[in-house]
């Protein structure tokens, strides 16, 4: 009779832990926020892969002011980047070792030209849907990889009005390079969600 | 004798195997209404909203001008065997803008009409090897499916995938 009540009130403390929200220290958010494959939206097209990941803001300032950073510095980083919605892109050949500015370039003329879109025009066919807002892209910054990378990777950032936790949003890149006409990525707002909350040590 | 429940029991599994294997051996093969997948295609038809926008835009901004000129025309000054020379400018101005728009147009046409079968045979693709089929047809009404039983028909569920796939789901 005892061991049948332990189990049944083991049963129910299981249940209450695993419907509270769990949390974790800034390190762990982050590796949960790297393996999280709810975050990620990929489109394979003809030759070329792309990528969109999300980044939650909380992960962008910790990569900005150090997983060591206080819950004050904390805080008021995140207070300044309000508005922001960051993801992560990468455009990656289906196969072969080259990169996305090098993949059916004919010519050096014709490779400059691809270099100089990736690197300085991409963001000017970039939305992003957010409830009934299309955001332009305010931030697009190409990661250095130096060609020793197969893929070409971009820092992605979009300002508008806030929307609840949980809102699906769609990112559409209208690709003139491959000719693929818009891109679609549907990056679900429940895989935010999922992610633990920050717990900052109190020393 | 008291061997042949065994060698009964065993031709039995045998025969079964070979039918099994037969059946699934089959090639998974279905068919769908090309014409209606791509007129149903939301791509297919957010760009050709897009492109009716950019037309009639341009129309306007050709009636605006065609009606210049038939103002210019319709006044008692004018003289239609030696036009002023605003008036020349104004018709080289129309026919050069009609016949850009006209080029524009078909350009973005089948550029469109080249990304939208580009991702249209991404998705079917996609769509065919998730579900295991050997053969996707496509029948245009021109000869290339002369005829296929209507349960092998996947229009509704072909549209109906390759719709959640550009939106991004």
């Amino acid at each position: 009779m005892k061991a049948s009540k332990f189990l049944v009130l083991a049963l129910l403390g299981g249940m209450l832990l695993g419907c509270s929200s769990h949390t974790s220290d800034p390190v762990g958010y982050c590796e949960a926020v790297e393996q999280a494959g709810d975050l990620v939206a990929e489109k394979a097209m003809e030759e070329m892969i792309y990528q969109v990941r999300q980044v939650p803001r909380e992960y962008q300032v910790l990569q900005q002011l150090g997983v060591s950073t206080s819950q004050q510095a904390f805080d008021q980083a995140m207070q300044e980047s309000t508005g922001i919605r960051y993801f992560e892109m990468r455009l990656r050949p289906r196969m072969g070792a080259q990169g996305a500015a090098q993949k059916g370039v004919g010519s050096q003329a014709a490779w400059q030209e691809r270099d100089q879109y990736l690197s300085y025009n991409l963001g000017q066919h970039l939305r992003l849907v957010v409830g009934n807002d299309t955001l332009p892209c305010s931030l697009a910054h190409r990661v250095a990889a130096h060609d020793m990378t197969p893929f070409t990777s971009y820092w992605l950032g979009f300002e508008g009005p806030e929307v609840p936790t949980g809102t699906d949003v769609q990112l559409i890149y209208n690709d003139p390079f491959f000719n693929h006409g818009p891109l679609k990525f549907m990056l679900p707002g429940a895989a935010l969600e999922a992610l633990p909350t920050i717990q900052f040590s109190e020393s | 004798m008291k061997y042949l429940p065994i060698i009964n029991t065993a031709l039995l599994v045998v025969v079964l195997s070979i039918v099994a294997l037969t059946a699934f051996d089959k090639p998974k093969m279905a068919y769908v209404d090309l014409g209606t997948v791509f007129n149903e295609f939301a791509m297919q038809q957010e760009l050709s909203g897009q492109l009716e926008q950019l037309n009639n835009t341009r129309q306007v901004q050709l009636d605006s001008l065609e009606v210049n000129l038939q103002r210019m025309a319709s006044l008692p000054e004018f003289n239609p065997e030696a036009p002023n020379t605003r008036f020349l400018q104004l018709r080289q101005d129309y026919l050069q803008r009609k016949e850009q728009y006209e080029q524009d147009s078909q350009r973005l046409v089948q550029e469109y009409d080249k990304q939208i079968w580009t991702q249209l045979n991404q998705y079917l693709n996609d769509f065919g090897q998730k579900a295991n089929y050997s053969f996707v047809f496509g029948a245009n009404g021109q000869g290339s499916v002369m005829f296929a039983d209507a349960e092998l028909n996947l229009t509704k569920e072909v549209i109906s995938y390759i719709n959640e796939r550009y939106e991004g789901k």
